[in-house]
């Protein structure tokens, strides 16, 4: 409990480090009435709606503001729409988690697969491949691959659609891709947990027990070393929703990752500092979340390190 | 002393016999074309030819040994391109990875040396660091301070850093335990004399290892970002802006995409490759 | 290292075979759910004639034309009606408006409205709406682009029936053609003053209520706007049900859509163009003069030390430019070469169209010769900014610096984006870097000569084009109030002094290629001023 309290007032400290460092760097970054008015706007005009967004304000005054408001869950409203932050964040971001998690789901399920096999077939053809095919996965740029699947699968072929979102089937193209790639950064990793843990102590007394080698490997390894993939699941996933703007652009997806960019190029001051900070509270939420549960189920890290020593 | 120095370099040449060949030849091939590229890239790869543009590559109709890989929107020759380009990801690579190695690994021995409070303030940074969405940073880097090699560089770092200091603290909390650290600092050793002597040499071998893996790291986000239009501006090349460039002009002209997407598979396996043989043998060797 | 027995007591994972079983059941679902996802129109797409338009953005922006920035005006215009249209030779042609006249004192403008016009919630247009239209655009609150002009010069506004509406000026004013008419930036389009006084200004934005040929159905930023006919429109109802306007920003993309039949139409760059060249699907067709592309030279040059701050250098510039291959090479021949920035063959007033400078590399390094380049200068280096996202800017800025380079000039292209530049060049005094540097202008096309001229007046301007030039700015302004026979000679003595002072560089007028799918039946790409009043005329098969 001492240890969840702990790791909550961090993540608040975290928090608020990112939104200075957001609130600054996005007033750094241009005027965005340049995007709003015609050059040839009045000063009148300038200040018209200068004052309408609260830029007139010392920068102090304008913090404080964006603090307090985003405490009570007011994130502002967006410069060029008006329309209030948080509608036009939840109108695209659950596309985008949607496709993160549906591209989680296939990658923990080819890590499972080729990640076991590896470990079973230890150094043998199975495991070789396994390993290629990983690196290969890490190595090609994700856009490239998708570029390609885009014109073969959507144009050429004709199977998926390439482009928007409105069905399920439109999900499957960059799930799928997503899935893959990611999956064969995760695959090697549960590989080689899966091995150390078949090795250890607690499998070979679990052997000499008299349990067979398929218990062994379900019941035992697997379900200590998947604690790894679980957590790295969560970083994966994060990663997933914040680097969405690649991916999105390929395939014309509208999710936040596009969202966030016409935002940055437009210096849509409310809308950026929204999105950093949703997307810093989804990150610190899942750390925090993953740093529980791994106390939860590790004494030794609940107890502290000193304990062990 | 010199006995401690053949013997080094005796265990390197041993090593050396056992490396991966093809991985290995890739990546000297890499950075010896990251340096010679100026002096032997077929044509100037900046230099336009409107009435060149879009030949395909040697092997297909229309295509010349003037231009191996063809041309692109602009005529300019794709291989002498990818030859540059693999110049420039070399560089901002390295670079990125110098800075954030450095920074990242001088926090991570102060943060494991020093414990307690500097640990937690450090560590809290490198979590606030992980916490920033990088590629938004990059974003609003470059339209802050402008795109270019120098935004790349500083957005790459700051994704790398906190890796450095997470890992090298563990190890330094580790070594500061071992018996001939307590016995200098028992001996009067100042703080800095210690780090020097005994920490950052033991390490040394987990930094190569990651600075190895990481620069596959360094060059897809490099490729990423430059394909977002956030690292070197044109007509310099480089192969994550080509292959964007590319992309627009698929149907009519894969080559200017595809060959810069396989010299950077290419390059990032050979690393990753040699990396992954990196921590096995030098952590064999450790036991 | 030994594990504590503890770790049996952990929850039991499932094992693989069902935990793959449950991931699929998941996965599954989820697609399942998104199906629930699915707008109205995906059904309504197969019963209903639509139109389904790939386009580059669909911007987040306010559905109100006092209030949308000027690149997006095309989005919302299906909504909407001008008092004047244009047709492709400039003429003005009735449009909400039946019939107009400017007194002979050139300060009373008066309006005929058309009888019976509807907007989209069933009441009628009156005068009542065009002057409180018109002093929504003039309040501090509108972004309207032309504010500042209407605010300039309308007195007062009057309605003596519901017919009429009187405009009285501030001073002998022509442009309100222009400005009332289609052409211009949104300043004609007419909305309802009962209703956006019952909704206020922010549901407005949300909620538009036109007079145009459709209304709205459903909008999603980044990703869509659907518009339903209007069945009540005073020209007649749309030949089709729905138009769908679709942002698909990778050019890729967008011909991949096009070849899966997925879209109908979209803008597809010249050199894509010969994709279509055997398909029997697609069709491509050329619009000119859609925009007009020019190097300008940004001011505060002087004691800079910098070279363009010599016009002989800035001559040479010209000369350098083959034009010729600029169209051929970049625009693949769909452009043509341009002899003056901003100003159109159909542009009113404009009667004699200059002549393209030509290539001319010798003068140019006779030029430079001349002005004893590069020693006399401390910085001779020309940096040309190039703000990605236009028409080619990216290619053109290459070729020209290699024309530059072929003669001797030292050239530096340096990446920018859009908003920056915009920063840049509106600041005044400029800043050092970016005092006498180059950069692309390729604004869309204009139907008014003093909005072609803005960037060169008043010469002290924003753009700090021009460093002062009396002549200069009194002919822009005449411009103002003069008819167009008046200003086809004004206009002569304002070029000549743009061209001799060499701050503006025209290259092109790029065309804008369109594929068009067999779906569509016929489209008329004459109907002027912004692609966004097209949609009415198209008929599908």
């Amino acid at each position: 409990m001492k240890y969840a309290v702990k790791k909550l007032v961090q993540s608040a400290v975290i928090l608020f480090f990112v939104s200075i460092v957001i609130f600054l760097a996005v007033r750094a970054s241009g005027d965005p009435l340049q995007s709003l008015l015609d050059p040839r706007a009045s000063d009148a005009q300038r200040a018209a709606l200068s004052a309408k967004l609260g830029l007139d304000k010392p920068l102090i005054v304008q913090y404080g503001i964006f603090v307090f408001d985003a405490l009570r869950g007011d994130l502002g409203n967006s410069h060029s729409s008006g329309r209030p932050v948080l509608e036009i964040i939840g109108e695209k971001l659950p596309g985008t988690v949607v496709l993160s998690i549906m591209a989680l789901l296939i990658a923990i399920l080819f890590t499972l697969l080729l990640g076991t096999l590896a470990a079973v077939k230890k150094n043998r053809a199975a495991d070789r491949i396994v390993a290629v095919l990983s690196a290969l996965g890490q190595s090609f740029p994700v856009f490239f691959v998708g570029i390609i699947a885009v014109q073969l699968l959507g144009v050429k072929l004709r199977i998926f659609p390439i482009s928007g979102a409105d069905t399920p089937l439109h999900y499957v193209l960059p799930g799928v891709l997503l899935g893959l790639c990611v999956s064969s950064s995760m695959a090697l990793v549960l590989r080689n947990n899966l091995l150390a843990e078949l090795e250890s102590d607690h499998v070979k007394f679990a052997r000499l027990r008299g349990l067979n080698e398929r218990s062994v490997l379900f019941r035992h390894a697997l379900r200590n070393s998947f604690s790894t993939v679980l957590s790295l699941s969560a970083f994966i996933f994060a990663n997933l929703i914040t680097g969405s703007i690649v991916i999105e652009s390929v395939f014309a997806w509208p999710g936040i990752g596009e969202l966030s960019y016409q935002a940055i190029m437009k210096r849509d001051f409310p809308l950026v500092q929204g999105i950093v900070l949703i997307f810093a509270i989804l990150i610190v939420s899942l750390s925090l979340l993953t740093d529980i549960l791994h106390a939860a189920l590790d004494p030794r890290i609940r107890l502290g390190k000193e304990e062990m020593q | 002393m010199t006995n401690a120095v053949a013997l080094k370099v005796k265990s390197v040449l041993d090593a050396l016999r056992h490396v991966p060949k093809i991985p290995f030849a890739v990546v000297i091939l890499f950075v010896l074309n990251g340096i010679f590229a100026p002096l032997i890239t077929p044509c100037d790869p900046e230099q336009t030819a409107l009435s060149d543009k879009f030949l395909p590559p040697f092997f297909m109709p229309g295509g010349s040994v003037a231009h191996l890989l063809g041309t692109d929107r602009l005529g300019m020759d794709v291989l002498s391109r990818v030859m540059y380009g693999g110049r420039i990801s070399l560089f901002i690579a390295f670079l990125a990875i110098v800075a954030g190695g450095l920074l990242g690994s001088l926090l991570g021995v102060l943060a494991g040396y020093y414990g307690r409070k500097t640990d937690k303030v450090i560590m809290s940074l490198s979590d606030a660091s992980l916490a920033f969405p990088s590629i938004l940073l990059a974003l609003l880097l470059s339209i802050s301070i402008g795109s270019g090699a120098a935004a790349a560089i500083i957005s790459i770092s700051f994704l790398m850093w906190s890796k450095y200091t997470r890992t090298i603290k563990t190890e330094v909390v580790t070594l500061k335990r071992k018996n001939f650290v307590t016995a200098s600092k028992l001996m009067g050793a100042s703080d800095f004399f210690v780090i020097k002597r005994h920490i950052l040499p033991n390490v040394g071998n987990v930094i190569i290892v990651m600075v190895s893996i990481e620069v596959g790291m360094a060059i897809l986000s490099e490729s990423a970002l430059s394909f977002l239009g956030l690292s070197v501006s044109p007509p310099t090349p480089s192969w994550g802006q080509m292959i964007s460039d590319g992309n627009k002009y698929f149907l009519k002209a894969w080559w200017i995409s595809v060959f810069p997407a396989i010299a950077t598979a290419v390059t990032v396996l050979a690393f990753i490759l040699l990396g992954e043989w990196m921590k096995k043998s030098l952590g064999a060797r450790d036991e | 290292m030994k594990r504590t027995t503890n770790m049996k007591r952990v929850t039991k994972f499932p094992s693989v075979p069902v935990l793959v079983l449950s991931v699929l059941l998941v996965a599954l679902s989820g697609l399942a759910g998104c199906g629930s996802k699915d707008t109205p129109v995906s059904a309504g797409e197969e019963a209903a004639k639509t139109l389904r338009v790939g386009v580059i953005t669909v911007s987040d922006e306010p559905f109100d034309p006092a209030l949308v920035n000027l690149d997006y005006v095309e989005q919302i215009q299906p909504l909407y009606d001008s008092l004047l249209n244009v047709d492709e030779n400039g003429n003005y042609t009735p449009g909400l408006a039946e019939e107009w006249s400017l007194s002979e004192d050139r300060l009373t403008y008066t309006l005929k409205l058309r009888e019976g016009v509807k907007f989209h919630d069933g009441s009628v247009l009156t005068s009542e709406d065009v002057k409180f239209t018109l002093e929504y655009y003039i309040s501090d609150t509108s972004r309207q682009a032309d504010a500042v002009l209407l605010k300039r010069f309308i007195a007062s506004i009057d309605t003596p029936d519901a017919q009429t509406a009187v405009i009285h000026f501030t001073a002998p004013c022509t442009e309100f053609n222009y400005l009332l008419s289609e052409g211009s930036t949104g300043s004609g389009i007419i909305i309802p003053k009962a209703y956006f006084e019952k909704v206020g200004a922010e549901a407005f934005a949300q909620d538009p209520v036109g007079t145009g040929p459709f209304k709205l159905e459903s909008f999603a930023a980044g990703d869509k706007i659907v518009y339903a006919a209007n069945e009540d429109y005073w020209q007649g109802a749309p030949a089709y049900d729905k138009l769908i306007l679709r942002q698909i920003t990778d050019e890729s993309t967008r011909i991949a859509e096009l070849q899966a039949g997925n879209i109908d139409f979209a803008p597809i760059g010249a050199a894509n163009a010969s994709i279509f060249e055997n398909s029997e699907d697609i069709v491509i067709e050329t619009v000119d003069y859609s925009s007009s592309l020019a190097v300008f030279i940004s001011g505060g040059y002087q004691d800079t030390g910098k070279a363009t701050q010599n016009a002989g250098i800035r001559l040479a510039l010209s000369a350098a430019i083959d034009r010729d291959a600029l169209v051929d090479g970049i625009f693949e021949g769909q452009a043509k070469a341009a002899g003056a920035y901003g100003v159109f063959p159909f542009t009113p007033g404009y009667e004699t169209e200059r002549s393209v400078p030509a290539h001319d590399p010798e003068k140019a390094k006779a030029l430079l010769a001349e002005a004893n380049y590069p020693d006399a200068f401390e910085d001779p280096v020309v940096t040309l900014y190039d703000a990605p996202g236009r028409v080619y800017s990216t290619e053109v800025a290459q070729a020209i610096a290699g024309d530059w380079e072929s003669v001797g000039i030292q050239v530096e292209i340096v990446s920018i984006d859009p908003i920056t530049l915009g920063t840049e060049y509106t600041t005044n005094p400029a800043n050092e870097s970016f005092a006498g540097a180059a950069y692309l202008f390729d604004p869309p096309r204009k139907y008014s000569l003093h909005d072609a001229f803005g960037p060169f007046f008043p010469s002290n301007s924003y753009f700090g084009l021009i460093q002062g030039d009396d002549v200069l700015d009194k002919d822009v302004e005449a411009l103002l109030s003069q008819n167009d026979a008046e200003r086809a000679t004004t206009v002569v003595e304002i070029l000549d002094r743009i061209d001799a002072s060499g701050v503006s560089i025209p290259l092109v007028y790029p065309s804008t290629n369109y594929a068009v799918s067999s779906k569509v039946k016929s489209w008329d790409s004459t109907v002027a001023a912004h692609y966004g009043n097209w949609f009415y005329h198209f008929e599908l098969n």
